[in-house]
């Protein structure tokens, strides 16, 4: 749709009355016919009559979700007053409230591992895996197994410090993963007759072949504690064999993997990045490479969604999408982040509450809330290999999109953090150290000085000895 | 020249005097240049943020920066009467602007009635009557103003969830006596003081309650004051974020939360979030010019004593 033929008053009229016909001719009957089919399967209606309060962050799931919860209680007979959805910074902030307060106000929310590892040891959290094994409690239509495993495992924890990502209890169900990758102009590389990097210094030097003109070959986060060394950095870091911390919780940031890649990585950004890149946050490195200021933003998959959307971007049809760089002797490897549903301690209705977390993902839900609801990248397998979302996703970035996020989530993506609770402290540090290093500092002498002051940090607490 | 027919001293006077003029012509003029750059300076984030709430998505995020575009108005159909037209996450995005609106309403207008009830009545005593420790009652309001919000909103929020004052609009109300209340006090104090003693001492010999003095004579005299009061207090718990951030909920969802809410997941919703934003302003501008003469006169009224 172009800006001339955007929608008048009376068009609008029209589509809606039309959408609303086509909502209640196709969707009704089926969701009658999919309740009933749930209800012989599985007792939905034994919690009739409870309620779960939610907190949900602003994001495509919790919208998508919002217009099925009168089917939910339909199903269930449990009430759903209106959850209460705020953005990410200040819905962290609220959550936490109500969970150190012990206030109860909230029986689920939404989370993910590097969050509610804080909550899980403190006891905030309730262990989902005796509900997923009770087949009293669970449908034998959840199946859980659909759910990529590496999710999963991602929101499982044995409340080690340091370690045990994997182990222990079951403290979420993912809802939406986001892996890193190189999104690049494929009609500039293509013109320069070069394919996606693998390595970071063939990462340098393309992007400051694509530099020319009025483009810059690179953007990337650069805004201290806005996940600047979150997504991309750290994705590259980990396919050089680095490691954040080890088990230990010592910080590793400056070993020779970490310290050749930042180099690498701040030096291509200082000759083929924007000027004020210690300004640039998410979203400007996203609106920047879709107006078609830069060749690359190495980034979040899912702003694909944006960049293929004409009606948003300047670069529609002519994107790519590749692993990050890694060593040649080393495997790709991406951080990852996924929204997960989670159930407090303090859940008035325990068994309502998963009731409502097990609806939510399910693979009805879930394909709804993708194909309907546009939260990308789904949890569950079969949503990817669902018709519509293969027909929507699998053209995005002339067709690489699908491949190269299945191979993350298949193979390399993995948390990047050791679940501890200053994993804030550490990354704003290490932001400050890749800013210094762009600025002109020496790579070795910055992360060095980073490294002391986040053992420093990390002693004052009392979670290293020494 | 110097020794024309012209008697000494008289030319050389009036050439300095022009020259003068002339300087001080050109200073006015610089000075009115300058001021007037000011002003179109102070107005570019207002600009900015109105053309923004004009464009598509597409010309928000344009580079160059698109000065010229076609304006729609999709942006405050979205805002003011939930109709999307885009096909994106985000315009699936319910935000309920004109409940916020209301909420905003209620909270900040039910606030200032309150506490310009309650602030005047304090204002008035610690004004006009003598009693021991007086200036710590004073400095006691102005306390409130000096303790940073946190250091007592975790306590409140546990009080308010244990009273049930937790996402209530009388919750809210009394939530914003903190800021309302020393703001007035100390402010409406001055406007009191000003008055000349002798017109209450008159009115008391002529068998005037104190009810009466501040009926009859402080308030009147004190308008403009009670009026620039009343609309700073307004615009201080129009714009209040922490509050009912932390103390309410869905239900007294004001519009400085709502707008926030178009920074979403996967991209932020500029052309919305800038029409909310003007949308929000528009009451504080309606009423700040309504009252403007009276805020200017009632800033300066306090300033000088009998």
């Amino acid at each position: 749709m172009t800006l001339q033929n955007r929608t008048t008053r009376r068009r609008f009229v029209q589509g809606a009355t039309a959408g609303a016909a086509a909502l209640g001719a196709s969707w009704l009957p089926s969701q009658t016919e999919r309740i009933r089919a749930m209800q012989d399967t599985f007792d939905w209606q034994q919690f009739k009559g409870a309620q779960v309060r939610l907190i949900l962050n602003k994001h495509p799931y919790t919208e998508s979700l919002l217009p099925l919860l009168p089917e939910f209680t339909k199903l269930t007979g449990i009430e759903v007053p209106e959850p209460l959805i705020l953005p990410e910074a200040e819905y962290f902030q609220k959550v936490l409230l109500d969970l150190s307060t012990g206030a109860g106000e909230f029986d689920a929310f939404m989370t993910g591992p590097q969050i509610h590892w804080a909550y899980d040891s403190a006891g905030w959290t309730e262990p989902l895996e005796p509900f997923l094994a009770d087949t009293n409690l669970t449908s034998p239509d959840y199946d859980e197994k659909d759910i990529f495993e590496g999710l999963m495992a991602a929101n499982r924890w044995n409340l080690t410090l340091g370690s045990g990502i994997g182990e222990g209890s079951q403290w979420a169900i993912p809802v939406m993963v986001e892996t890193y990758v190189q999104a690049y102009r494929k009609d500039v590389y293509d013109e320069l007759g070069v394919e996606p990097a693998t390595t970071i210094e063939g990462w340098r030097d393309i992007n400051k072949k694509a530099t020319k003109g009025d483009m810059k070959g690179i953007i990337v986060r650069g805004e201290r504690g806005g996940g600047m060394s979150g997504t991309g950095f750290v994705s590259t870091f980990l396919g050089y064999g680095g490691q954040v911390m080890d088990e230990g919780l010592v910080c590793q940031i400056n070993s020779p993997e970490g310290v050749h890649v930042a180099e690498q990585y701040c030096a291509s950004v200082k000759e083929s990045g924007p000027e004020g890149w210690a300004n640039v946050t998410w979203y400007e490195g996203q609106e920047s490479f879709a107006n078609g200021s830069y060749g690359q933003y190495m980034d979040c998959d899912f702003f694909t969604a944006l960049y293929d959307d004409p009606e948003k971007s300047q670069i529609a049809g002519k994107v790519g999408l590749a692993l990050c760089p890694h060593a040649d002797d080393h495997d790709p490897a991406s951080g990852l982040w996924t929204w997960a549903l989670a159930m407090s301690s303090r859940a008035q209705d325990k068994n309502a509450s998963w009731y409502f977390i097990q609806w939510a993902t399910m693979k009805e839900q879930m394909t709804n809330a993708t194909v309907v609801g546009r939260n990308y990248n789904p949890t569950r397998s079969s949503v990817f290999d669902d018709a519509d979302v293969q027909k929507t996703m699998g053209s995005w970035a002339n067709g690489t999109y699908l491949p190269t996020v299945l191979e993350n989530l298949d193979k390399y993506a993995r948390v990047a953090w050791a679940p501890q609770p200053e994993n804030t402290f550490l990354a704003t540090r290490w932001d400050q150290a890749l800013q210094e290093i762009w600025a002109g500092d020496d790579a070795q002498t910055a992360l060095d000085n980073a490294k002391a002051d986040v053992d420093a940090h990390m002693k004052e607490l009392g979670l290293i000895q020494g | 020249m110097q020794n024309s027919a012209i008697s000494p001293g008289t030319q050389p006077m009036i050439i300095r005097e022009s020259a003068q003029q002339k300087r001080e012509r050109r200073f006015h003029f610089l000075l009115h240049v300058a001021l007037i750059i000011y002003f179109f300076i102070t107005l570019i984030p207002f600009a900015w943020t109105f053309l923004t709430s004009l464009k598509s998505s597409r010309d928000v995020a344009a580079a160059p920066l698109k000065i010229f575009f076609s304006p729609t108005l999709d942006n405050y159909r979205a805002v003011l009467f939930n109709q999307y037209s885009a096909d994106s996450a985000m315009a699936r995005v319910r935000v309920d602007i004109p409940g916020a609106f209301l909420n905003s309403m209620i909270i900040a207008g039910g606030a200032t009635i309150l506490a310009m009830l309650l602030g005047n009545l304090a204002a008035f005593a610690l004004a006009r009557y003598k009693m021991p420790e007086r200036e710590v009652y004073a400095f006691f309001f102005l306390a409130f103003r000096f303790a940073p919000v946190f250091v007592f909103i975790i306590p409140m929020f546990i009080i308010y969830q244990q009273v049930h004052l937790y996402n209530t609009y009388l919750g809210m109300i009394l939530i914003f006596q903190v800021i309302a209340i020393p703001l007035i006090v100390w402010t409406m104090r001055s406007f009191y003081e000003s008055i000349p003693a002798e017109l209450f001492d008159s009115a008391s010999i002529d068998g005037a309650t104190r009810v009466q003095q501040l009926r009859q004579i402080a308030l009147p005299l004190a308008a403009p004051g009670l009026a620039a009061t009343a609309v700073l207090t307004f615009i201080a718990c129009w714009n209040n974020f922490v509050f009912p951030f932390l103390l309410g909920a869905k239900q007294t969802q004001t519009i400085t939360l709502a707008t926030i809410t178009f920074i979403g997941y996967e991209e932020v919703a500029w052309g919305m979030m800038t029409a909310a934003a003007i949308v929000t302003i528009v009451p504080e501008l309606i009423l700040a010019m309504f009252v403007q003469k009276h805020i200017v006169r009632g800033l300066t009224y306090g300033a000088v004593k009998e």
